[in-house]
Parts: C-alpha cells; sequence; structure tokens
C-alpha cells in the first residue's frame, strides 16, 4: 500500500522527501511533536503556572508591613518559584526517563543517532517551554505582587514603591527568576538522563531541591549554613531574587545563579558522557 | 461442575469504540479451544475481562460458574498467560513463580515441579529480564501452570516462538487437553490452530462470527467441490458441465466442480470414457475458511483510494 | 457443537491457607527477591542513621542561648535547675517575710502593667503590647529565695487571667469571670498549698491545691512581679531572619495584706531572686519608702527597673524576668533529626516504584491475576512497604539517636536546658519510634500516589510535595500560615521528633525551623495517619474502578 501511494505521488511529480533540513532542525521538531503529543504534559505546564501564581499570591497576601517591613517585597512575591520548579524538572524528567522505561529510548537513538544532536534538540525544546512558562508565572506573580502588596502596608510611607519592571533589581530578579526555572529544568534534564528511572531522577532532582536547602535553613552549624547557601543549586541560584540586603546575602545574585549554571553544566555533561559510554 | 469458562453476553467500550460486542461462548474441558480473529478483533480484551482486569459494561465472564474476582485461589482455578514480558526483568525467574506461589497459599516445592514441567530447570536461577521470547513464554506457562488449573487460556501463543518452540507449545497444549482440561487459545493466525484445535470460536470487530469445530469449518469453506486431476481437461469439462457441474479450472490438468458429488462424476467420466489420475473431495484449509468468514470484519483495511494509488488522504 | 466425554481435570494442587495472608506473603515474597530495593532500603538507612549524626556534630549553641560550661544563660537570666531536674528561669522581685508552720497571706492585686520593650526597639520591628500576656504579679509561699526552689503562687497575668501555678511545670487557670483588681489568698497547711480569688474579698473560689512534699517549715511569702522576656522575630522575606530578646517589666499595686498564721512579723524585704538579670552596674536607689534597682542590660543597651515602694494602701512593686519552665527555642534533636529526609525521600521513591514498576511493564495484570481482590493486594503491599519503611527508619533512628545525643552533649547542648535523653527514656523512644512512623506512612503514602498517578516520577514529586516541601513553606512564610500548613499537611508528623517539653505557660517565638510544631506529636501523627488512610482510600477506590 505504502509502495503504491509512494508510486501515486510520484506520478504527480511531488518529491519523494522534504527538503533535506539540518539534522538539528528536525530533531528539534521531532521532540517538540513528541513533548506537546505526550498526555499531560500540557496540565503539567498549566499546573506549574498556576501553582506558581497561587502560591506567589499567598505570599504577597500574608506579609503585612507594620509587622514586618523588613520584607524584600520583590523576593516576597516570587515565591511560588519554589513550588513550580518543581514542575519545571517534572518536565524535564518527562522528556527522558519514560523514554528508557518504556524502552522508546532505542526508536529515538534509531531516528537520532547522534546522541549530541538528540540531547540538544531536547535540552532547547524543554527550555524554549519552561522559558514560556517561566515568563507567564514571574509576570504573573510579580502582578500579583504590585496589586497586592500596597493594601498590606508596602506603601510609599513605608518606604516601598509599587513593584515594577523598571526598577533594575527587581527586572533582574524577574529575569533571573525565568533563567533560574531553565537552569532547573536543564539540570534535571542531564539528571534525568544519567540516572534514568524516572523515580530515582525526581528522587535525586527533588532532593537537591528541597532537602539541601532545608538543612541548610535549620543547620545549627554557622559555617555549614553558609556553605549550603553558597554552593547548592538551589540556595545559591535563588539568590538571584534579593533586591534589598544584598550584603547579607551568603552569594550575589549573579554569581549565586553561576553556581547553579555550573551544576546544570555538570550535569549536562554527565549526561552527555553516560548516553555516550552506555548502551541505550 | 465442569471446568469451563463461560462468556455470556459480554460488551465491553472503549469511549466510542466497542472492543467486545454481546460475545457469548463456552469453552469446554478435554478441548483445545481456539479463538481467532484478525488483530484488534476482541481477543486479548474478552481475555483480561474474563481475568477481571477489565470490568465489562454488559454481560458476565464466569468461570467454573463464578466470576474470576471471587475465586479463591483464582490460580487453582484457571492459569493465563497474556503477556510473557509482564514481569520485573530484575526478579529472577524463580522468584517471580514463588511470589505467585505465595498469593495461591503455595509451596515452593510447586514452583521447582513447574520449573522442571517447562524445562526452565537450569535457567531459573537467572533474571527474567535475560530471557529469551521462547523462554519468556515458557516461564509464562509455568505461571499459569502453578495452580494445577482445570481451566488454561494463553493469549497468542505462538508469538515469537521459532518452529521447535511451535511445535512443543502444540504437543504441550495437546496433552494438557487430553488431560482434560478446558483450554482456550486465542491467535490471529488460524494456520497455527490448524492440527491442533478441537473447537474455534472466531471473532470479528467485537462480535462472533463462527463457534464451531474445526471439521465443521473446514465443511463450510470447501462447501461440495470436488477436485480432479485429469490430462483430458476439455473433455472432461464438457462432459461435466453437461451433467449439471459448474467447472473451474484451477491448474494445468486440474479441475474444480461443484455441483455433482464424487461417485457421480466418477461415473460420468466413466461414461464418457474420460480417464483420470485423482478425484478427491476438495480439503479447504482453515486459513481459507478463516478468510472467507472473516472477510467483513477486517478491522483495519486499506482504502480503496489507496490502493488504487490516488495521492489521496490515507488514514 | 461436539459432545464430550473426557472427564474433566480436577486441580491435584489442593491450595494452602486462604486469604490475606497468602496476599501478604505473595508480596513480601516478591519485594524481598529484588536486591536493588533490599539494597535502597539499607542505604536509606544507613543515611538515616549517619547524617543527623553529622548535623549533630557539626552543631554549635545558637546566639541566643549560650550555654557553658558554667550553665546555660538566655538574655538577662541565668537558668536554675528546678525540682526534678528540670531546666527553669526563677527570676522576679519579691517582697517577702517568713513563714513558720502553717499560714495564708491575703491581698487585694491590680492586673500586671508592662512598660514595653525595653529598650525601645529600632523601628519597623513588630509592634508588641506593653504588657507581655504572661506578665504575672501575685503572692508567692516558695522554699527560699534561693533560684530554682520549690514555691506554689496565684497571680494575675497580663492576658491569661488568674493562675495558680507551682512548681515550674504546673499551671491552673482560675474559673475566670472577674474583672481585675481581685483579691488572692495563698493558704498553707503542711505540704498544701491552696489558692483562692475573690472578687470582694468575702466570697472565695478555690482555684487549686498544690502538695509540695519537701517544703520546709519555715518558708518565705509575699508579693512579686514579673515580666518574661519578650521574644522578638524580624522576619525580613530575602535578608534573613534576626530575633531578638528584649528584657521587659511589669507594675502591680498591692492593697489590703493580711497575714494569718507564723508569719514573722519583720518588715518586708525587697528581693531580686535568681541573681541580677546583668550585673548591677548601678547601684541600687533609695527611694522613699521602698527599695529600688536599676539593671543595665549591657547588650541591649537600656535600663530594667526593680524593686517596690509603699503606699498608702499597701505596696506598688516593679518587677522584670519569669518564673516559669525554660524551654530553649532550638530543639537540637529535632534539628539533627532532619538529617533523615535524604534517607526519607529514598524511601519514598522506593515506596512508589514498589507499585510503579508493576504498572511499566504490565506485572500488575499478573498481579491482579493471582489475587483478584484489588483491596488486599493494596493493604498487603501498603503493609509491606509501610513496615519495610519503618524498619528503615528505626534502625537509621535507633543507631543514630545515642550518637547524635553524645555528639550535642559534647557540643554544649548540655543540661538542665537540653537534658540528656537515651534510647530507652520516653522521649528517646517517642523520637525514635515517631521517626520510624514518619518513614513507614511516608512510604503508604508514595504506594498510594503510585496506585493513583500510576507513574513514579509523578508519585515521588506529590510525596515530597506533602510531606518535605510543607517544611520548608514553613520557614519562608510567616508563622502563623506555616503554623497551618504543619497542622494540616502530613508534615505535621516531624513533631514527633521533639525533645524538648512544651508549655502553654511560656510563649516562646518557636518556629518549626526551631523545631517547634503547631501540633502535638501524636496529633501531628494522626495528622499524617489521616492522610495515609484518605491516600490509600482514594487508591483503593481507583484500583478498583480502574482497568487494570
Amino acid at each position: 500500500m505504502t509502495a503504491l501511494s509512494t508510486s501515486g505521488r510520484r506520478a504527480a511529480g511531488a518529491p519523494l522527501t522534504a527538503p533535506r533540513r539540518p539534522q538539528i532542525v528536525t530533531s528539534v521538531h521531532a521532540e517538540w511533536t513528541k513533548l506537546r503529543t505526550s498526555p499531560g504534559n500540557v496540565w503539567l505546564a498549566l499546573a506549574a503556572v498556576v501553582l506558581t501564581i497561587a502560591v506567589s499570591t499567598l505570599a504577597s497576601e500574608v506579609v503585612k508591613c507594620p509587622a514586618t517591613c523588613g520584607a524584600d517585597t520583590t523576593k516576597l512575591s516570587l515565591t511560588g518559584i519554589l513550588l513550580g520548579q518543581a514542575a519545571m524538572a517534572g518536565l524535564a524528567i518527562g522528556m527522558i526517563s519514560p523514554e528508557y522505561s518504556t524502552g522508546m529510548i532505542k526508536v529515538t537513538l534509531a531516528a537520532m543517532p547522534r546522541r549530541s544532536v538528540m540531547l540538544t534538540a531536547k535540552a532547547i525544546v524543554v527550555s524554549a517551554v519552561v522559558a514560556a512558562i517561566g515568563i507567564v508565572s514571574v509576570l504573573g506573580s510579580l502582578l500579583a505582587g504590585r496589586l497586592i502588596q500596597p493594601h498590606h502596608g508596602f506603601t510609599a510611607a513605608h518606604g516601598f514603591a509599587a513593584l515594577s519592571l523598571a526598577h533594575g533589581p527587581t527586572l533582574r530578579a524577574a529575569a533571573g527568576s525565568v533563567l533560574y526555572l531553565l537552569l532547573v529544568a536543564l539540570l534535571s534534564l542531564g539528571l534525568a538522563v544519567a540516572l534514568r528511572e524516572p523515580a530515582v531522577a525526581a528522587t535525586v532532582v527533588l532532593g537537591l531541591m528541597y532537602v539541601l536547602p532545608l538543612l541548610a535553613l535549620v543547620s545549627l552549624s554557622r559555617v555549614w549554613q553558609h556553605r549550603i547557601e553558597r554552593w547548592t543549586p538551589m540556595e545559591a541560584g535563588l539568590s538571584i531574587q534579593a533586591t534589598r540586603n544584598l550584603a547579607k546575602l551568603a552569594i550575589a545574585p549573579w554569581p549565586g545563579l553561576g553556581v547553579l549554571a555550573a551544576w546544570t553544566a555538570a550535569a549536562l555533561i554527565i549526561g552527555y558522557l553516560l548516553l555516550r559510554l552506555r548502551d541505550a | 461442575m465442569e471446568a469451563t469458562i463461560e462468556v455470556i453476553g459480554l460488551t465491553k467500550r472503549f469511549g466510542a469504540v466497542t472492543a467486545v460486542d454481546q460475545l457469548t461462548f463456552t469453552v469446554l474441558p478435554g478441548q483445545v479451544t481456539g479463538f481467532v480473529g484478525p488483530n484488534g478483533a476482541g481477543k486479548s480484551t474478552t481475555m483480561r475481562v474474563i481475568l477481571g482486569l477489565d470490568a465489562p459494561d454488559e454481560g458476565k465472564a464466569l468461570v467454573n460458574g463464578q466470576p474470576y474476582p471471587s475465586l479463591r485461589h483464582p490460580l487453582s482455578q484457571l492459569g493465563a498467560l497474556l503477556d510473557a514480558g509482564a514481569l520485573q526483568p530484575g526478579r529472577r525467574a524463580r522468584d517471580h513463580l514463588l511470589w505467585l506461589a505465595h498469593s495461591q497459599g503455595l509451596s515452593a516445592r510447586r514452583v521447582d515441579q513447574v520449573i522442571e514441567l517447562t524445562g526452565l530447570k537450569s535457567a531459573a536461577k537467572r533474571r527474567a529480564g535475560g530471557y529469551s521470547l521462547g523462554m519468556r513464554q515458557r516461564l509464562g506457562i509455568a505461571a499459569a501452570m502453578l495452580g494445577d488449573p482445570p481451566v488454561l487460556m494463553f493469549d497468542e501463543p505462538f508469538n515469537g516462538l521459532d518452529p521447535e518452540g511451535m511445535a512443543w507449545m502444540r504437543g504441550y497444549l495437546r496433552s494438557l487437553a487430553d488431560e482434560g482440561r478446558a483450554i482456550l487459545v486465542s491467535s490471529h493466525l488460524m494456520s497455527e490452530l490448524q492440527d491442533n484445535a478441537d473447537h474455534l470460536l472466531v471473532i470479528g470487530r467485537g462480535q462472533l462470527i463462527a463457534n464451531t469445530t474445526v471439521a465443521e469449518l473446514l465443511a463450510i469453506a470447501s462447501k461440495d467441490r470436488v477436485m480432479l486431476r485429469t490430462s483430458e481437461r476439455t473433455e472432461a469439462m464438457t462432459a461435466l458441465a453437461q451433467a449439471g457441474g459448474t467447472v473451474a479450472v484451477t491448474g494445468h490438468d486440474t479441475l474444480t466442480i461443484s455441483g455433482l458429488t464424487a461417485q457421480r462424476i466418477a461415473a460420468i467420466l466413466g461414461e464418457h470414457a474420460i480417464g483420470f489420475s485423482g478425484l478427491a473431495a476438495h480439503q479447504a484449509t482453515l486459513e481459507e475458511a478463516y478468510m472467507e468468514i472473516t472477510r467483513d470484519a477486517v478491522e483495519f483495511r486499506p482504502e480503496p483510494a489507496a490502493v488504487q494509488g490516488t495521492p489521496a488522504e490515507t488514514p | 457443537m461436539t459432545t464430550t466425554t473426557v472427564t474433566p481435570y480436577r486441580s491435584a494442587q489442593s491450595a494452602g491457607r486462604d486469604g490475606f495472608w497468602s496476599v501478604l506473603r505473595a508480596e513480601w515474597t516478591k519485594f524481598r527477591t529484588l536486591r536493588g530495593w533490599l539494597l535502597a532500603a539499607l542505604v536509606a538507612a544507613a543515611l538515616m542513621a549517619v547524617l543527623p549524626v553529622y548535623l549533630a556534630a557539626a552543631a554549635h549553641g545558637g546566639s541566643v542561648e549560650s550555654c557553658t560550661a558554667t550553665g546555660c544563660q538566655i538574655e538577662g537570666s541565668s537558668v536554675a535547675v528546678g525540682p526534678g531536674g528540670v531546666a527553669v528561669l526563677d527570676s522576679f522581685y519579691l517582697v517577702h517575710q517568713s513563714l513558720s508552720g502553717n499560714g495564708s497571706i491575703t491581698a487585694k492585686v491590680t492586673a500586671p502593667t508592662g512598660m514595653g520593650l525595653l529598650p525601645k526597639p529600632k523601628p519597623g520591628s513588630p509592634i508588641l503590647p506593653k504588657t507581655q500576656p504572661w506578665a504575672k504579679a501575685g503572692i508567692i509561699i516558695k522554699t527560699s529565695t534561693a533560684a530554682g526552689s520549690a514555691y506554689a503562687a496565684v497571680m494575675l497575668t497580663g492576658s491569661h487571667g488568674v493562675r495558680m501555678q507551682y512548681d515550674y511545670t504546673h499551671d491552673v487557670a482560675g474559673p475566670g469571670g472577674k474583672a481585675a483588681p481581685l483579691w488572692l489568698r495563698l493558704t498553707r497547711s503542711g505540704p498544701s498549698l491552696t489558692g483562692y480569688e475573690s472578687a470582694d474579698g468575702t466570697h472565695w473560689t478555690k482555684i487549686g491545691t498544690a502538695t509540695l512534699p519537701d517544703l520546709p517549715a519555715t518558708v518565705q511569702g509575699g508579693m512579686f512581679v514579673a515580666s518574661p522576656a519578650a521574644q522578638v522575630v524580624n522576619e525580613s522575606f530575602g535578608g534573613g531572619d534576626n530575633m531578638g530578646v528584649f528584657p521587659t517589666a511589669a507594675t502591680a499595686a498591692f492593697s489590703h495584706l493580711r497575714l494569718a498564721g507564723g508569719w514573722s512579723a519583720a518588715a518586708w524585704t525587697g528581693s531580686r531572686i535568681g541573681g541580677a538579670i546583668v550585673s548591677p552596674d548601678s547601684p541600687p536607689v533609695a527611694r522613699p519608702g521602698g527599695h529600688s534597682l536599676v539593671h543595665v542590660c549591657k547588650t541591649c543597651g537600656g535600663t530594667v527597673p526593680e524593686g517596690y515602694r509603699q503606699t498608702p494602701a499597701g505596696f506598688d512593686v516593679e518587677g522584670s524576668g519569669d518564673i516559669a519552665p525554660f524551654v530553649p527555642i532550638v530543639d537540637a534533636v529535632q534539628v539533627s533529626l532532619d538529617g533523615i529526609l535524604f534517607g526519607l525521600i529514598a524511601m519514598i521513591s522506593l515506596g512508589a516504584l514498589y507499585i510503579t514498576a508493576e504498572y511499566r511493564r504490565g506485572m500488575i495484570r499478573t498481579t491482579l491475576a493471582a489475587s483478584p481482590h484489588r483491596s488486599r493486594v493494596l493493604a498487603a503491599k501498603a503493609i509491606v512497604i509501610g513496615l519495610v519503611c519503618f524498619a528503615a527508619g528505626l534502625i537509621g533512628a535507633a543507631i543514630a539517636f545515642p550518637i547524635l545525643e553524645d555528639k550535642l552533649q559534647a557540643g554544649g547542648w548540655t543540661g538542665p536546658a537540653w537534658p540528656h535523653w537515651s534510647l530507652t527514656s520516653g522521649i528517646g523512644l517517642q523520637v525514635v519510634i515517631g521517626t520510624a512512623a514518619i518513614v513507614g506512612l511516608s512510604g503508604i503514602l508514595a504506594l498510594a500516589a503510585g496506585v493513583i498517578t500510576r507513574r513514579s516520577s509523578g508519585a515521588v514529586a506529590a510525596v515530597i510535595g506533602l510531606v518535605i516541601v510543607p517544611l520548608i513553606l514553613g520557614i519562608v512564610l510567616p508563622p502563623r500560615v506555616a503554623d497551618v500548613i504543619l497542622a494540616i499537611t502530613p508534615a505535621a508528623a516531624f513533631s514527633l521528633q521533639r525533645a524538648l517539653p512544651r508549655y502553654t505557660q511560656v510563649s516562646n517565638a518557636c518556629a518549626p525551623y526551631h523545631g517547634c510544631f503547631p501540633l502535638a506529636p501524636w496529633t501531628g501523627l494522626a495528622v499524617m495517619c489521616a492522610w495515609a488512610v484518605l491516600g490509600l482510600g482514594l487508591a483503593s477506590y481507583l484500583l478498583r474502578r480502574r482497568d487494570a
């Protein structure tokens, strides 16, 4: 049947295949189709946006000025990123781990035999999607903060201007938060490639994201607290959100994001090497 | 009570698709019952409903007179092999059988018995993930045999087997039936059941097309045709046609005649002094019979447009 | 259809024990025959044993409380040892004389009036009421003026009404309903001390009776005022929190003083109990008809007035400090036990995989064909994974607890504020078994989430989101929101890891990350159990309803 229909096309003078496009372009296209058509991803993306904005709104709602005027209103309004990042990690893990558990990775690698192209394509697609989700979530969170916070005493009278992207540090925190989500997703992708098993990947990523900083927050050792805040991916990375008391940070905003970027690079490189070295 | 599978008015829908439609049949003891139909005809769904894995929308499926989920030790009543790959690859084959045995209150001794029975002894300590397809099938049969059940159900057991494995499987199914067990074997290839099944259930688009013995089905397909081998083909055709037969040329020196019995043909040829080297009632293959009766029931068939080569959209 | 003449086959396998036990045994066999899973459980147990010890070894005393060889100090007050070896604060101003044998003291007392924080906190700090909720003014009978000695007292408080308190840890609320000033009476009869209150001085209502077995014949009795130090938490999101402790003082008027029984009839003496707040740099200042102290609080840069003055009707008394059990803000045991979290998430992923791995390979169909009672299969799985996780948690915590206790003691977290608990003490058992229960229930939650989502990563994320993320939210959100979150999520069960006691009669600015959870330990466990039951219920419903 296929042969017949092909000969039919030939008779009509149509080309046999599409014009050749670079491998990376076709691979990205393939990965995008895969992501788009995988059930649950649309819901996950929606849930990420809703969860992030909801938690941010809650945080803006419960912190009031006469009680806590020391608040960093920008960081406060971006609290939801703490939860939204888990959804981003889930999206990234979902791009690769299930392929291993179902064996579809063999099909993927048969279609895109170059490991580097396959991984790059996945990275590009997940970055684009996470950036889109991140921008919506961050803008939504900031808007909620801008609308709510003045009603809770964060007014000019107490030395607070309404949140605005025209304010340099706020712009940096907002853009940085999107970058942060993107790096978290890529870190998760790298770890997922290295670890294969979805449950293990999710555990390791969530452990890095939530358990490690928790140890810093409760730690009874100032030295360790400082070390964890300075060198672990989430704590260091989130310093990008700070707009006040920068001197008290364990690591400055951009270097902090740099620490996260280093983790991400390491995870991607390890993932790539294992992908190269191991049988699929 | 006879050991049987009874399916009564079974209907199962998946959304808008009716996978099984008002299906009724009984699987009797001492027989291999073939359950045949094209891919997607509803064979596996029916088996899953029998096992209580899927809930039917209408009707019911009974194993030894009871719904499967209410059986006390189900594996002692019905042994099933649905998917040989349905195991965790990290576990050793013997351990896979061991947890199943424990779920039925059976001892480890029984596990070793079925391992012996299925010829897996040398490989029982290996992880099941490293098994070949044929060995997985054997492991699946060992699991089905754990409870020594009077009823057995196999979904496509011949899939992926080499000729040797197929021969083994046929013989094994036969011997199980000869012990008085009721065996239900599904297949999408009639040839696999040709010399093996006693009874056939033919299913297409979820409906039962035929519920018959192999002999009856062959008779239907063969109708009353007679095959004649003769060097005097033209003469024979003329004589037989005059006698009221319908004659078709099927080969260089062979004819197929319908409308006349073999005895009558022999007599006519004798009258006309036409020599022949062979005369036999035509024996249709099961495959032919199957093709004949399932012709309208094939789920997926190419669109005529595509076959004609029109550059139309094809699904 | 052909008629058969064969004899139907009869199974030669006589089935063994029926029902749930075989399902349970099968599920256990399934778990133990995957070596990777056993190994993962052991690694998780090892992590739970090692990390808490490591955290404890790295811990040093906090900045607010410091413990040295000579004892612990909370800003302004030293910690004394009360009856039964409990750490107590016994620091207040007392106007007293001695009582031999039985007797009673009666006075009309106004509610204590506070003076706010001393000194005034920086602008931007939370605004606190001028009078501390647990400021106290009343009458007391006490073994001696030594800090930590046994006592019983009836008092009016800042905002908790009339109370009778004795031996630091006991607190009985008065009947209430009467407006201050009130008449209070304390009667001694042998070891028994009974407190009364009255609105008019003639109609008396008993509040409670304390029995102090070691009370000597001659004791000290009189009027006292105390006002606990205020713990002020400055939350500044993003800039780190900082906490300050500020001394406070309160004043109250005593009149219609009546003594009966063996009082010494000497003049009243004013004494500061519990030593100086901070060494009194300025000498006591004499006031007409009274006695006054002004303490200078070096670290907070202010002054704390104390003393008494005779008035036509009786006395005005000013005092600072508290008579209460001392509970350190940081619970070092609980904080160290956060080290189990890595092992916990490993067990959570194991719990999820225990079911999702079956879905992935279609083995769930083999399982359900072998045991068609789906709820039974789920119950058996829950028991197996629950017990495996419980065992891993138990092994980890039982190894970690005694060692981390030693490390904390060596690191200066010593008694009386941080007693040394052995593994077999009530607290030791609560913490260790509680930790095991948290791990066990988390495993069951993960199993339920695995059935519900049928995806391991989703199940792991859901359970970490329910059990661990609330701990983070408890830090980043203000305490009253954090308290709600930590009372309704499964994370409430972490209250089981608290080693220090909790008293309702002490205001403590203790946050979840210091080891303070809104619910009592076993209530917290009940919340987590409720989640596990709900999760299993939903999982069971879906497992039965869905096609396998």
